[in-house]
């Protein structure tokens, strides 16, 4: 055996238990989705969802601008109103399934168990998971909004469609990414809930997949009983997680689409239960949701055993 | 501090790193830790030893933090653990290695021993890159640092453990059956570390049913059955203690009276106190046709005992001083099938 001589004296880094380790949790869990299949497949997926329609509609104006036809459309809303409708749908299955995934694999790699035996208290560990997954969703957004955006330019400058030079448009898009970023966060906090409680990946995904699907049911089930039962059934409908971040996206649209008509007028056709929620309601709301999975992800992993 | 005798009969003061009070863990109606009372001093390499389910394992996830007592408290370097105001880097001193090891698959050894680092608060310094490096080479994987450890053996996964808890040079490193699952080539080079960092002066605790390698690496042990403490003591004082005898007879009516006589002397011989007959089987016949009485005794007493016998007209084939090993030891305390226990054969075989 090599020679090595272990210090009789343990040396306990000074940083264990102070902000500095919780950075450097959050430094390695942002690493370890970067190094996980999840981390590459999801972005793939997103950029796939976003960048189809995205890149057909800028081969469409490039081919035959209808700008030069004067059936104007002005080019950058038009693709930020996709990138805003895809995230908004196919974004939060995805960012909730990798929430799970991330969260769940702790439990069945069993590598909580260093996390935890090595010095870190366990807020420590979850608020840095939970950090580092809103990180990376921005992160991921903004790389997404970003590349639409100067894509959108271009070919606004290509077509001669001066639009994105307002600065009520930009103005605007940092509220679309908002509004996404919001929806996107409370999804993948509802699965880090689910995946906490249960401990489980499949279990999770399950449950975030099935919230959902749940969630659309409840709501047309309630918005049919609106004529009996009235406003109340309405207002329950319209402060589910996922109809509530729909209502708060529905401003933004608006403000992108003030005409209302169009694509946009037919997106938020099927989304009338909003009328009586104001904005910093729906905000309020929607902190509420976060507040209560956190909290009670926090409460459940900190005070549970950890016998698995 | 606590205060013990030495061998020379001097007071010498051992620092007790790890103590557990009146420890108790209960899930559902079963209790798997039942008011268990242990010290483990600086210096020790301590065996935790007992059959499946004996709660060695339950244990040592209290002493991790992982799961909280019911009823007493676990004292890691005189603090309890169970106070409010207990700090959890506390256990940035203890160095750990809980069952499996468990790591990321897809990263390499290095890698992943950069997040333990990461996890007790070592930030990615050259400092750590160079501890890192020495506690592969340590457990002997420094040539596979890069692989990933999904291309890792078993033996090789359970030796990363190693590394991995030695990676913040630790007081007290506590490993739960570093041997499981391994060839006996494995356990050798597992036992080899183990030892090499006891000589570092590094306290150790170690769960194994691998008795053999505790009798070879421990100082103490305790044995744990059913949750309960059974014994706690050095290694060398429990075998010392225990050592026995065999007494052959060439026929089985011999061994019979034998027996019957032993349980008599046991009861009207004041220094046969606490002795007991271990094990009697008039059907158990041996290799060149004897029969044996095991006896739980100190074996300086086998020719007394043999001139007992002999007044009462029974005469011995044979009587072997037997060497306790753990193993042995082990398995009477915990009443494993090898020993009948002399209660079953009073009411079974009827000797």
């Amino acid at each position: 055996m090599k020679s090595f001589a272990i210090q009789q004296q343990a040396t306990v880094n000074a940083d264990a238990g102070s902000w500095a380790h919780f950075w450097l949790l959050v430094r390695w869990h942002l690493l370890l989705i970067q190094k996980r299949k999840t981390g590459k497949v999801i972005p793939g997926c997103l950029l796939g969802v976003v960048g189809m329609p995205v890149l057909i509609i800028i081969l469409a104006q490039l081919l035959n601008p209808v700008v030069r036809t004067g059936n104007h459309i002005a080019i950058l809303p038009l693709l930020m109103w996709f990138t805003n409708f895809a995230l908004f749908l196919f974004g939060s299955i995805l960012i909730a399934t990798m929430t799970c995934i991330l969260v769940g694999s702790e439990y069945s790699l069993g590598t909580f168990r260093q996390m935890l035996t090595r010095g870190a208290s366990r807020s420590q560990v979850l608020f840095s998971q939970v950090v580092a997954l809103t990180l990376y969703i921005l992160a991921l957004m903004t790389s997404i909004f970003l590349l639409v955006a100067v894509l959108g330019s271009l070919t606004s400058l290509y077509i001669h469609d001066y639009s994105y030079l307002s600065p009520v448009l930009w103005r605007n898009i940092g509220l679309s990414f908002v509004t996404v970023a919001v929806r996107l966060l409370l999804f993948a906090c509802l699965a880090f809930f689910l995946t906490t409680v249960s401990r489980s990946t499949v279990v999770g995904i399950a449950g975030a997949w099935g919230y959902l699907l749940l969630e659309s049911i409840v709501t047309t089930i309630l918005l049919g009983m609106s004529m009996q039962l009235g406003r109340p059934a309405i207002y329950l409908a319209a402060i589910l997680p996922g109809n509530i971040t729909t209502t708060l996206n529905q401003y933004v649209i608006l403000m992108l689409f003030p005409q209302g008509s169009g694509i946009s007028g037919t997106f938020l056709a099927g989304h009338s239960f909003d009328a009586s929620l104001n904005w910093p309601i729906v905000l309020l709301i929607i902190g509420a949701y976060v507040v209560f999975t956190i909290g009670c992800s926090y409460v459940l992993y900190t005070r549970r055993n950890l016998d698995i | 501090m606590d205060k013990e005798i030495s061998a020379n009969g001097s007071q010498t003061a051992r620092e007790t790193v790890l103590e557990l009070r009146h420890l108790t863990r209960k899930f559902g109606q079963r209790i798997a830790v039942n008011e268990l009372d242990l010290q483990v001093y600086r210096g020790d390499v301590f065996g935790l030893l007992g059959p499946n389910g004996s709660g060695k394992t339950t244990t040592i996830r209290m002493i991790v933090n992982l799961v909280r007592p019911n009823v007493g408290e676990v004292l890691l370097f005189g603090q309890s653990l169970q106070q409010r105001h207990f700090s959890t880097s506390i256990l940035g001193r203890v160095g750990s290695l809980i069952e499996q090891p468990t790591f990321y698959p897809f990263l390499s050894g290095q890698d992943n021993l950069l997040g333990i680092a990461s996890f007790a608060g070592m930030s990615d310094t050259q400092v750590t890159r160079s501890r890192i490096d020495e506690s592969l080479e340590l457990v002997g994987l420094a040539d596979r640092r890069k692989d990933r450890v999904q291309t890792y053996s078993l033996g090789m996964k359970q030796r990363l453990g190693i590394a991995a808890a030695l990676l913040q040079r630790p007081d007290l490193v506590i490993l739960d059956e570093p041997t499981n699952g391994l060839d006996p080539a494995g356990v050798f080079h597992i036992r080899q570390i183990i030892q090499h960092i006891a000589r570092q002066g590094i306290t150790i605790v170690v769960s194994s049913h691998l008795l053999y390698e505790v009798e070879q690496m421990c100082s103490r042990v305790a044995i744990l059955e059913q949750g309960k403490l059974l014994v706690q003591d050095e290694v060398q004082n429990l075998l010392q203690k225990h050592r026995g005898m065999t007494v052959m007879f060439d026929d089985a009516s011999v061994l019979e009276k034998a027996f019957s006589a032993m349980r008599v002397f046991i009861t009207q011989q004041s220094w046969l106190q606490g002795c007991q007959v271990l094990h009697a089987d008039p059907n158990d016949k041996g290799p060149i046709g004897e029969y044996a009485l095991s006896i739980d005794c100190p074996s300086e007493y086998a020719s007394r005992l043999n001139r007992l016998l002999g007044e009462q007209g029974i005469y011995a084939a044979e009587i072997r001083r037997q060497k306790l090993t753990l193993e042995d030891f082990f398995l009477r305390l915990t009443a494993q099938p090898q020993h009948m226990q002399p209660d079953q054969k009073k009411e079974g075989a009827g000797v």
